[in-house]
């Protein structure tokens, strides 16, 4: 794998302070943290490999799986919550036919319930990825999802 | 833009004033800093000047500025309007403080949400900053790495757990090395405050309180959204200003200060905004933001899903923490699905008491702030449920 | 050294500057309840069970972290108090399966005693549903989480006295969970067993090696010998009540031959033979310039510097351990008999070295020990009685054994001998600081022993169980050892 070259060239140049930084390097080489990955980083940052796993199981933006090439994150913090965020989320689940927490058969589409995306004036809130949007509607949900299905 | 507006628009002379007078006098801008009555505005309420003072006079040839942009408090979102529309700000904040501390380097501790706004905090940090390096350090999501020491083990590539204090950080935090650690909108003040002075500063607030506050308003409010007011502003003011409740809607209550915060009814309205105002209607401004709800919210509901969150994003160091969220929730679970059994207000009064006092930091002890101050405001909201229990007998 | 005045309970006290309130209030008879608390080992601060009141302050302060300062008044058993712990210990009971009645800790058990003792009502937050959170992938330790109450005394004692790591916690908020993600055998487990010794519930057990003991004693044909480490002497009284530190050399070989042992000897007295041994492999090292030649008594302490120190594993000693050695003077004794040999221990490391040396055909630790004593049809509500009720016999002797037996302090064979350049160091953590220096070239001992529990075997993996606040890196050790020296000096007058 070409990625484990470029990624242990990347961790020749850390310290036990980078494991973060590292777990977060190998995410963006494969979009999560392979076994692999992080074996190499528990031996070259000399942290035992139980430690390493600790850390990574500690942030739920750290992925031990594959996720889908299109996170949908429905806000569920209490401002979203008055604004029946509850009905976005249960739209959600319903158009991809999903539980949160579960991706799509295709990989495309994952659906997570998140804390407070800090968009609660625009609650309630959903971040696609990285990408903002708000306030989604049980009724805007299925025009949403086209969209995402169309990029 | 709302309300008064000295936090959210970067004016860039009053920036290079500020780093400028800094540079020039260093000694002479803590005073300004100190006379200004600047106070965290994490929700500590720590005078600023005095903590960043701490810091200067540690001897070490190696201490940290650190910007906490961590804003997970459900309910709040004005550090990213702050990063969003004055990010120079916030960084000639962080740039003062380095050169008052001697600092070698200063980190902003960016959640993962805000991840967007990187791009833009660089640009700001290459403009203000070419001498002191400042890193945008982008969290993984937790909640937990909101409290001080919790942020600084995650900067230090660990699971982000807070920490015993003593030691605090400004003696030993980030490496072990002084360390003064501080909320985006407190670095946000320092160029109104050193190139403007600081009577001009003390114009706005109370004696006690002094400058302006950015407040986020959610929920049932016709227009939500981030505001900048004097310190003391009632929080009724704070409500019309926003534009009152929407048509058609009944205001019930509110939640003051994050989702840590209390819920408070509508007598609440006639309380200043600051500590002591907040204080008398059994609240505190937390990190500044207020959720209204109106009569469709049935409190239990709220207070469920508060602990739902809580349950989730607990750091699980602790006892009372770790297990107190996870039984509040069950049993607020079980009394909106099946009632629950008569004891459990008692139940809850009493986890709610040992969390506030027995958890090991300021998030653990504050999580069960809802829920206790919703049983004394709310409580037929809970009895309500009680009462479809068979157990219960009318 | 600056002292602090202050009052606890009402009590005037004096302590350094620095001290903890625990320990102040410990030093001076007040007892506070604890579970994550490890003497010098864990930070603390997690369980919360250790809870006060102070004058001055809205919230509880956690004993065992809270620095005591000059004129502070602390209240350690208000009602307040004690119920913020019944609470906490209800919460914990809540996640918790309570199979106490088959649970290896069962009687022996830090939670059952505080749960008693706070008047728990172990139901009143419903009933738990177990997770079946169990590590049975190690062939020495088995780990289950539906006994864990989450102290981390294992994490900081693996981590901090071990130099070791191989204990994580993952996860985060009611889900947090110890050590269960990475399995054990999958980790860079060195088999010292301080984790296990330092659980204050059953989370943590050594799998049970006393059946095959048992069924030993049941066959007729064999005669079954045991070797006694002399740690054990002074530690197996504790399991029956007796303070720590008192030699019961006596009444467990009584008990033994009660048991059915046919020979019970003490590894001490082939001290001597190893000690020769190790001197004339010191002398070819010399001679080779392959210095320093490294002790093998530890088994635990060898895996370590295979693991991290693979350059000097070719300088470990290809000799045997006293233990190793006692053993196979046993053999030798009963040779033409067929024998079955049970090395006494307290330690865990050994079970995993007679697995790849079988030099002996069982390794039990003290828990063990005390677990078959008191099945030996003596209900264990009458162990006690039994014990205390014993008469004192002699261990059985080699035919060929040396006049003295000898034992160290530490329970290694170093310091025996007398050798000027010869390093001993106890607890990994200390002693990866000196295996750095050596490999640097910056330290040149002749002759290196580590082990690897801190304070030696006397605090082994395979110990006697013992309550957080007695933990330590030293102090427990230090008082065993004042048993085993007296016996050490009562024995050699009573041989020359």
């Amino acid at each position: 794998m070409t990625n484990l070259c470029e990624f242990s060239e990347f961790l020749s140049g850390c310290g036990k302070e980078d494991l973060v930084k590292a777990l977060k390097e190998a995410q963006s080489l494969w979009g999560y943290i392979p076994p692999d990955a992080e074996r190499m980083i528990g031996e070259k940052l000399e942290i035992p490999i139980a430690y390493v796993a600790s850390v990574k199981s500690f942030y739920s933006y750290l992925y031990s799986d594959l996720p889908a090439s299109c996170i949908i994150r429905v806000c569920r913090a209490v401002s979203c919550h008055v604004s029946e965020s509850k009905k976005t989320l249960s739209e959600f689940e319903k158009a991809l036919n999903l539980k949160a927490g579960e991706t799509t058969a295709d990989g495309k589409f994952r659906l997570e319930v998140c804390g407070c995306l800090g968009a609660c004036d625009k609650a309630p809130a959903i971040m696609v990825n990285d990408k903002l949007f708000g306030p989604v509607r049980p009724e805007d949900v299925v025009k949403i999802l086209e969209n995402l299905q169309r990029r | 833009m709302k309300g008064l507006n000295m936090l959210l628009q970067p004016d860039e002379a009053c920036i290079h004033r500020a780093i400028q007078l800094a540079r020039d006098d260093p000694k002479g801008a803590l005073d300004v800093l100190k006379a200004s009555g600047l106070r965290g505005r994490s929700g500590s309420s720590f005078p600023t000047g005095i903590k960043w003072e701490m810091t200067a006079q540690c001897s070490s040839a190696e201490k940290y500025v650190v910007c906490n942009a961590d804003e997970g408090e459900p309910g709040t979102f004005k550090d990213r309007a702050l990063l969003e529309l004055a990010a120079e700000n916030v960084v000639c904040g962080i740039v003062v403080c380095g050169i008052l501390t001697e600092a070698v380097k200063g980190y902003i501790y960016l959640r993962e949400e805000y991840s967007s706004l990187k791009a833009g905090i660089e640009t700001a940090i290459q403009k203000l900053s070419p001498d002191f390096p400042i890193e945008v350090y982008a969290g993984c999501g937790s909640y937990v790495c909101g409290e001080e020491t919790a942020l600084l083990e995650s900067l230090e590539g660990r699971r982000g757990e807070p920490q015993n204090k003593p030691p605090y950080p400004s003696s030993a935090g980030l490496f072990g090395k002084p360390t003064v650690i501080s909320n985006v909108e407190t670095f946000a003040n320092v160029p109104f405050i050193l190139s403007n002075g600081a009577e001009a500063f003390r114009m706005n607030g109370t004696p006690k309180h002094t400058g302006t506050k950015l407040v986020s308003l959610s929920g049932c409010v016709e227009n939500p959204g981030v505001y900048e007011f004097p310190l003391g502003t009632t929080i009724g003011e704070i409500f019309e200003t926003a534009g009152g409740c929407p048509e058609g809607k009944k205001l019930k209550g509110m939640q003051i200060g994050g989702g840590s915060g209390a819920v408070a009814g509508l007598d609440a309205l006639s309380a200043a905004f600051d500590d002591e105002g907040c204080a008398k209607a059994g609240a505190s401004t937390g990190t500044g933001s207020i959720l209204f709800f109106d009569e469709t919210c049935d409190v239990l509901d709220l207070c469920l899903n508060i602990s739902e969150f809580f349950e989730k994003e607990s750091c699980g160091k602790c006892a009372p923490c770790r297990l107190g969220n996870q039984r509040i929730h069950a049993i607020l679970e079980d009394m909106y699905n099946n009632g629950g059994t008569p004891d459990d207000l008692e139940k809850l009064e009493s986890l709610g008491r040992f969390m506030t006092k027995s958890a090991a930091c300021g998030l653990g002890q504050a999580a069960a702030m809802p829920l206790l101050s919703a049983l004394r405001s709310f409580k037929d909201d809970f009895l309500k449920h009680l009462r479809r229990s068979s157990l219960i007998e009318e | 050294m600056d002292m602090v005045k202050l009052k606890i309970d009402g009590q005037l006290i004096q302590a350094p500057k620095g001290t903890t309130i625990l320990e102040a209030a410990l030093s001076n008879g007040i007892h506070i309840p604890s579970l994550c608390y490890l003497k010098d080992i864990s930070d603390g601060g997690v369980c919360r069970i250790c809870v006060c009141e102070a004058e001055g302050s809205k919230k509880f302060l956690p004993a065992c972290t809270t620095s005591i300062s000059e004129g502070m008044c602390v209240y350690t058993d208000t009602p307040a108090v004690r119920e913020s712990r019944r609470l906490n210990l209800e919460l914990i009971m809540a996640n918790h399966n309570g199979d106490c009645t088959e649970c290896e800790r069962g009687g022996d058990c830090e939670l059952q005693m505080l749960c008693k003792e706070y008047g728990v009502n172990r139901k009143r937050f419903g009933a738990y549903s177990e997770t079946h959170q169990v590590d049975q992938s190690d062939a020495y330790i088995v780990r289950n989480n539906d006994r864990c109450v989450q102290c981390r005394r294992c994490v900081s004692v693996c981590k901090n006295a071990e130099n070791v790591g191989a204990i994580g916690v993952f996860g985060r908020g009611s889900g947090t969970r110890i050590g269960i993600d990475v399995p054990l055998r999958e980790t860079n487990c060195i088999h010292c067993g301080m984790c296990v010794a330092c659980c204050p519930v059953g989370a943590l057990t050594v799998k049970d090696d006393t059946f095959s003991v048992w069924k030993a004693i049941a066959d007729k044909r064999r005669k079954v010998a045991a070797v006694v480490a002399p740690g054990v002497e002074v530690e197996i009284g504790e399991c029956f009540g007796e303070p720590a530190g008192s030699n019961c050399a006596g009444k467990l070989v009584s008990m033994l031959r009660l048991i059915g042992f046919d020979r019970v000897y003490c590894a001490g007295a082939a001290a001597a033979r190893t000690v020769s041994e190790e001197l004339s492999a010191l002398e070819t090292a010399k001679k080779a310039g392959e210095l320093p030649l490294i002790g093998c008594t530890c088994p635990a302490a060898l895996e370590y510097i295979n693991q991290y120190y693979p350059e000097l594993s070719k300088n470990i000693s290809r000799g045997k351990s006293t233990q190793m050695n006692a053993c196979g003077m046993c053999r030798e004794e009963l040779c033409g008999d067929e024998v079955f040999v049970v090395s006494l221990t307290t330690c865990l490391a050994e079970k995993t070295a007679v697995r790849k040396n079988p030099y002996a055909d069982a390794v039990l630790t003290v828990p063990e020990i005390a677990a078959m004593i008191k099945r030996a049809g003596v209900s264990t509500y009458t162990a006690a009685q039994v014990w205390d009720g014993l008469d004192e016999t002699e261990y059985d002797h080699f035919k060929n054994e040396a006049s003295v037996w000898a034992i160290s302090k530490t329970g290694g064979i170093g310091p025996l001998l007398d050798e000027s350049g010869g390093l001993y160091v106890t607890g990994l953590k200390t002693a990866d600081a000196y295996l750095k220096q050596i490999k640097e070239g910056a330290l040149k001992p002749s002759y290196l022993e580590i082990l690897a529990c801190p304070g030696g075997c006397l605090n082994g993996g395979g110990q006697s169980h013992q309550t957080g606040s007695a933990h330590s890196l030293t102090d427990l050790a230090e008082s065993r050892s004042k048993g085993l020296k007296n016996c050490f000096e009562l024995r050699n007058t009573e041989e020359m």
